[in-house]
């Protein structure tokens, strides 16, 4: 078939030329109308649904909200786990979908099951909304606003009127989640000691106040001619207005609601702050749709929010439009890529005429990259895959790879042209071309599908390497397998064209080749001489590699250099919006100090709908970077390192915002050993944590071991008296709603200014809203109007409670982690199982599981192993076919350890970490050693069976020298190709590609050098090549 | 490759062992063995140092201590406690009267008026009364006398103007009940001493009352308070402010409660200013006779925890200790100590909690 194939490509030559122009102008046209993304979407397929619930404590928001939903959410076709979080105020249920589903799909059967969910939610909560699908990097932008003439009600009022809208309505746009800022109600903040002089009970307030606000349809007249709408008008709309109301009539006048409470436009008790530079602000965090465009949708951001800058600078409000944007990675990382292309191909070009010593052939052999690249991006444009880092980075490295089949056969037609024009009767040059072209085919079959072949476990990873790691596997494969078919089509029709035409072909071998043939033949005698030095030289280099390998750190993805750091801060629960914003201006003081920070901004506790769901105890900070490199990047991060561990009272972490992203997504603990016990009593479940933490202490080699999820969180409990309630007639909701009227405050209506709606809330003000003494002094009428405080039917009293309850699988959850130190993780495991099952004792419904990132790597490792095992046969099952002999076989497999050599001492080199990235790098590495070592062979096996040569250390000098120039070439251009990432790695764009990079040209070298000096030896010593 | 070459290379080999195997080891004077286990260890260390985790944090530079008496420190260097924005300040001794808020109102004298006039009436009827008896008994002498001496009456006269007498007699018995009736309950409702201003007909008290000179509070305390019997004085104000209180003198307790607040009632009495009638008050009262001496701790400081309140206190130079507030003393805007912390003690007043998060630094989730 490939011998059709190729005969129909040198015939119709011109036809496959026009065909490849076709093709790039094509690939040129989708590229540029292409979406440009950091990396694929590499989140799970997720439904997150949250449940406002304000007021509510963790175990509130368990039992009331998280419980019923997650009942009736449960079992859904697809669902591959569904996990909770009850914080105080709200409920967060995610569920998690196979891989394999559809996310549309999942979020309308998700929808259709939360319709009737609604009703089994208490009255006042929620409603349960799905958080919008965003794309997996989820920020597109973070944007801030400050003043200093306008206060935070005005600038947030500003920011949920008018710029939010504006911001939703760019395409691409999820949705914007708000931090900080005063939300602004009209508050009916009552004063307890007029309420209590005059007799008057919170709830009458709410009553009078209710009646007085509120918009309510009026309905129509409507005779035979004509309908008319009815609008009552001059309803209470201003705090003056709504003071006015009356409350009571008595015998003495008239009392108003202004009387006992003081009626002002104030802020609703907020779930999160926010300060810019240190200074109080309002956040807005733009969120990107689901395979959103970043870039698109960036540009469309600045152009909406330039409509508003001369507003904003005649306002005297100042817009951060700079705080935080992706896109400027995506910018400077193309830049770089398109940087590394263009040097990598004049490298590349630089080699080709330096060994071919002809113009035509090298450009016959790059005409190759193009044509396969954009023949990838076609089809993954066409699959709908976005063109991203990964996918951009699956192209570079294949970049040096896409040229080699392209290579050998231009350099063997070349050759066979040459050795023709000098035979007396030279054969037909379409016959020379063919016969050429075949003669190289199984070498370049075999070798590009072994290449794809080694990619393919890539493909099966699980999990977010998985997802990650795919599309850059699928654009290295489908780059190869594009190689393979330009050099079966494309190239001999190229070479006909080019090379038959024009003047003659030179005789001669390029001086290059000329030059170094006999220094390598006179290199390979030596060597052959000292075959037992060679091998214990070999061997001993090997080992040497291999023994580094322990010594090399091991981390998911190499730090980015997105000119961005993300610092994350936790104290302890209960701590306030104040302390932590506190806390964040003295921070932000000290890193803004930092040479090279530009900016800081800070956001504590959390947005409504926002991704990260946490208290007021937690802050985030963005700190953005002036343009610098990957060394300048770690400068800084390592001061603010030094920066955060020398501040008391707070946990910290900071990564770029991608790896963030991407710890996020990747679920659960990351501790080795994770013991969950499952249970219904919160209190039993943590009994028995405690036990296991204590048998846990108690094993050799467990290090930090931790309680997840302590209590620890400062509640105030009102614990109502029901005896005093009996004696005075109060029933237990009256307190309970008054309670909640004054500390949460109970809406009671809505007025209007201009297009905005505001709530009316009465609610105690905010300095009583402060010490427990506050809660104590509540007044609560009875029915008789005897006015007590809540202290007198009810105990007040301080407790710790729980900050978060966790569920998995709809069940409560109590979680003990550790470290293991000094022992194996396997044994470590065992002792604890045996330990655990001896000495805590369990009952029917409380139950342990041992498990933990150990466990889950394991899991994904045996999977892999199985693929990787899988793919090896095949690739074995190939290199037999190629070379047809078992011998042969197992002596090419020696390249191998040659080539993770040279890929180790390159790792070491450069940042001494192993990342899937670098995992990859030796992937690749493999298929291009055994691609080489599969050229040679063959050669000899051609040799000895074609030209029935001799197997003796003559013909295997003489078909290493004349495999060296392709060897070297294919060699130099992968390597060369690479070298533009590889020296400079750690810039952005880069950083994933960089160490695969290094690894590709470390090995390269390692693997090229030994394969031309030992494998003839080896070959010749243990080899078998016998004439048919 | 002849037998030289071989023989060459072996040497070669030899040379390069026995270098490793006697050389090395000889300059570093230690034995081969030791200098193998050596590179083993540092091997096997490096291996270790490789695979541990990059932590960010965990290592600050606070850190939980225990005093020499047991009691649980943290410890933050001074630069460091400058750098997290702690501020401190000395506490100064201070004396406190511990007060108890309650409610007043100014009472109406109109029903005092009323029971008065009554009073009056009661007292007017009674003299009248008392007249008409004296008179009935001396018309029922002489009539006697007559009938006695010159036996001109008529027996039957003699025994109307008797039972006349017996009649006006009855009559001030009656209105006699009805005084002490006014009485009672004047008693009854205002207790002895208001009840003696209102009865008493030249009542300087009364006279102030009803000139509007003084006016008459009555206060009610919350439901679990009482009055200290030593109070002779609390302090009131229309619109709650502490600060522009003035005196009110008490008076008397009262003896019917408010019907909306069912606690204690007293009266106090205060000069009348712009008071009005039917005006709701606030009233501090005091709890002693005798000023505390202690010190204010503002709320400001305070963290709650374990059930109760706690301010952080600085040692030496960087030690921060918690100490309770169980046995503090409520007051406006704080808590008034007068134990466990003294004048001179230097307080947190920013930073507080985070110093509590340091020291329960265990309790923070950890980010992974």
């Amino acid at each position: 078939m490939l011998s059709h194939i190729v005969a129909f490509s040198v015939r119709f030559r011109g036809v496959v030329v026009a065909l490849a122009i076709l093709l790039l102008a094509y690939g040129i046209y989708k590229l540029s109308n292409s979406s440009l993304d950091i990396f694929p979407e590499f989140a799970p397929k997720q439904v997150i649904i949250q449940t406002e619930a304000q007021g509510l404590t963790a175990e509130q928001v368990e039992v009331l909200v998280t419980q019923p939903l997650e009942n009736g959410l449960g079992g859904l076709v697809g669902t591959e786990s569904i996990r909770s979080q009850s914080i105080p105020g709200l409920s967060v249920v995610i569920l998690t979908f196979y891989d394999s589903t559809d996310i549309y799909l999942d979020r309308q059967l998700v929808s259709e099951r939360l319709l009737g969910l609604n009703n089994a939610l208490p009255e006042s909560i929620g409603p349960p909304l799905m958080v919008p699908l965003e794309s997996s990097s989820g920020t597109i932008m973070t944007i801030g606003l400050s003043s200093d003439s306008h206060d935070l009600m005005a600038l947030r009022a500003l920011v949920d009127w008018t710029l939010s809208p504006r911001l939703l309505s760019v395409e691409g746009v999820a949705d914007i989640n708000v931090f900080g800022g005063d939300e602004k109600q009209l508050q009916i903040q009552l004063n307890t000691d007029k309420l209590a002089r005059y007799g008057i009970a919170i709830d009458e307030v709410t009553e009078a106040a209710k009646s007085a606000t509120g918009i309510m349809a009026s309905g129509h007249i409507e005779n035979s001619n004509q309908r008319m709408m009815l609008s009552v008008t001059g309803q209470p709309m201003s705090a003056e207005e709504l003071a006015k109301v009356v409350l009571r009539n008595t015998e003495n006048g008239t009392i108003l609601l202004g009387d006992v409470a003081n009626v002002i436009a104030a802020p609703a008790a907020a779930i999160g702050g926010a300060a810019i530079g240190g200074k109080p602000g309002v956040l807005l965090m733009v969120i990107g749709q689901y395979k959103a465009n970043t870039l698109a949708v960036t540009h469309g951001i600045e152009a909406a929010l330039a409509e508003f800058k001369d507003g904003f600078a005649a306002d005297d409000i100042t817009l951060h439009d700079d705080l935080f944007r992706p896109a400027n990675y995506i910018e400077s990382s193309l830049s770089n890529i398109r940087e590394h292309l263009l040097v990598g191909g004049a490298l590349v070009m630089l080699v080709l005429i330096l060994f071919l010593f002809n113009l035509r052939t090298a450009l016959i052999s790059i005409t190759a990259i193009p044509l396969s690249l954009f023949t990838a991006l076609i089809v993954l444009l066409e699959m709908g895959v976005n063109i991203n880092i990964m996918v951009l980075g699956g192209l570079a490295i294949a970049l040096g790879e896409v040229i080699d089949d392209a290579i050998i056969d231009t350099e063997n037609i070349f050759r066979r042209l040459r050795e023709n024009a000098v035979l007396a009767e030279p054969k037909s040059t379409m016959e020379v071309v063919f016969n050429a072209s075949m003669e190289v085919r199984s070498s370049v079959v075999y070798a590009s599908f072994i290449v794809m072949l080694v990619f393919i476990p890539l493909l099966t990873l699980s999990g977010v390497a998985g997802r990650m790691f795919q599309p850059l596997g699928e654009a290295y494969i489908l780059a190869i397998f594009a190689s393979l078919a330009v050099a079966l089509t494309v190239t001999p029709a190229l070479c006909h064209i080019l090379l038959t035409r024009w003047g003659d072909l030179s005789d001669k071998e390029p001086p290059l080749v000329r030059l170094l043939n006999p220094i390598y033949g006179w290199v390979l005698e030596l060597v052959s001489q000292f075959p037992k030095i060679t091998f214990g030289g070999v061997i001993i280099f090997c080992c040497g590699g291999l023994a580094i390998l322990p010594l090399l750190g091991g981390s998911f993805l190499p730090e980015l250099r997105e000119g961005h750091y993300i610092i994350h801060t936790a104290s302890v629960p209960g701590t306030s919006i104040a302390e932590s914003l506190r806390i964040g201006g003295q921070l932000e003081k000290r890193v803004s100090e930092i040479d090279g920070v530009r900016s800081t901004s800070q956001w504590a506790g959390r947005a409504e709908r926002g991704a990260d769901t946490f208290g007021t105890h937690y802050s985030e900070y963005e700190i953005d970077l002036v343009p610098m490199d990957g060394a300048g990047q770690q400068a800084v991060l390592d001061e603010i390192r030094e920066v955060l561990e020398a501040f008391p009272g707070i946990n910290s972490e900071v990564n770029t915002f991608l790896t963030e992203r991407i710890d996020e997504t990747i679920s659960g603990y990351t501790s080795p050993v994770v013991v969950n016990v499952y249970g219904k009593n919160l209190a039993e479940l943590d009994r028995k944590a405690q036990e296991i933490a204590a048998v846990m202490r108690d094993i050799d080699g467990a290090a930090d071991v931790q309680l997840r999820a302590p209590a620890g969180e400062p509640q105030l409990e009102v614990r109502l008296k029901l005896d005093e309630l009996a004696y005075w007639g109060l029933k237990p909701a009256d307190v309970m709603r008054t309670v909640q009227t004054g500390f949460e405050g109970t809406v009671v209506g809505q007025v209007r200014e201009g297009n905005r709606v505001f709530d009316v809330v009465v609610v105690l003000p905010a300095d009583q809203r402060e010490q427990p003494d506050d809660v104590a002094n509540l007044p609560i009428q009875t029915s008789a109007g005897v006015m007590l405080r809540l202290q007198d039917v009810a105990t007040i009293k301080q407790v710790s409670g729980r900050y978060m309850i966790l569920h998995a699988g709809a069940q409560r959850l109590q979680t003990v982690t550790c470290n293991v130190t000094g022992r194996d993780l396997t044994s470590f495991f065992a002792e604890l199982k045996q330990r655990v099952h001896d000495e805590v004792e369990f009952s029917a419904d409380i139950y342990p599981e041992f498990t933990g990132a150990a466990v889950a790597q394991a899991q994904s490792r045996e999977d892999l192993l199985v693929h990787s095992t899988l793919a090896g046969v095949a690739v074995l099952l190939l290199l037999y076919i190629a070379l047809q002999s078992l011998r042969n076989m197992s002596l090419v497999l020696i390249n191998l350890p040659f080539s993770l050599v040279g890929g180790v001492i390159a790792v070491l080199f450069t940042n001494g970490v192993l990342s899937i990235g670098s995992m990859v790098g030796f992937v690749t590495l493999f298929g291009i050693t055994l691609r080489n070592s599969i050229m040679l062979v063959s050669h000899f096996q051609y040799l000895v069976q074609e030209e029935g040569a001799p197997w003796n250390a003559e013909t295997a000098i003489r078909g290493a020298k004349e495999r060296l120039p392709s060897i070297l070439i294919t060699a130099l251009v992968t390597a060369l190709a690479m070298l533009p990432i590889a020296m400079n790695s750690d810039s952005p764009g880069r950083e994933v590609m960089g160490p695969m990079a290094s690894i590709i040209i470390g090995g390269l070298i390692s693997s090229t050098v030994l394969n031309l000096l030992v494998l003839p030896s080896i070959m010749l010593r243990y080899g078998k090549f016998e004439k048919r | 490759m002849g037998l030289r070459g071989k023989i060459s290379v072996w040497i070669t080999v030899l040379l390069v062992l026995a270098g490793i195997l006697f050389v090395i080891p000889a300059a570093s004077k230690s034995t081969f063995l030791d200098q193998l286990e050596s590179w083993f260890e540092d091997y096997s260390e490096a291996v270790d140092s490789a695979q541990d985790d990059d932590d960010d944090d965990d290592e600050s530079s606070g850190d939980v201590a225990t005093t020499p008496a047991g009691k649980m420190v943290v410890r933050i260097e001074d630069e460091i406690g400058a750098y997290a924005g702690i501020e401190t300040v000395n506490l100064v001794q201070t004396s406190f009267f511990p007060e108890s808020k309650a409610l007043a109102i100014v009472v109406d004298l109109r029903p005092m008026l009323a029971l008065r006039a009554r009073h009056h009436q009661a007292l007017a009827a009674l003299n009248v009364a008392n007249v008409a008896e004296r008179a009935a008994a001396a018309e029922l002498a002489r009539l006697k006398t007559l009938a006695k001496g010159s036996g001109s009456v008529a027996t039957k006269n003699v025994i109307y103007a008797e039972a006349s007498w017996h009649e006006a007699k009855a009559k001030l018995q009656g209105l006699n009940f009805d005084l002490q009736a006014t009485h009672d309950e004047a008693l009854q409702i205002w207790g002895e001493v208001i009840s003696s201003w209102i009865l008493t007909e030249d009542s300087t008290q009364w006279h102030r009352l009803l000139s509007r000179q003084d006016s008459l509070l009555l206060v009610t305390l919350p439901l679990d308070l009482s009055l200290d019997k030593e109070v002779s004085d609390i302090r009131i104000a229309r619109d709650g402010s502490r600060q522009q209180a003035r005196k009110a003198i008490f008076v008397s307790a009262a003896l019917a409660t408010d019907r909306v607040i069912q606690g204690e009632t007293y009266y106090f009495k205060t000069a009348t200013g712009q008071l009005r009638t039917g005006m709701r008050l606030d009233a501090w009262l005091p709890e002693g006779s005798e000023p505390l001496n202690g010190v204010f701790i503002p709320d400001e400081a305070m963290v709650w925890n374990d059930g109760q309140a706690w301010v952080y206190v600085k040692l030496e130079d960087d030690l921060y200790q918690r100490r309770s507030l169980l046995s503090g003393l409520v007051a406006a805007g704080g808590v008034f100590m007068t134990d466990e912390l003294s004048a001179g003690d230097t307080l947190v007043m920013r930073g507080s909690q985070m110093l509590l998060s340091e020291e329960f630094r265990w309790q923070i989730e950890g980010d992974d």
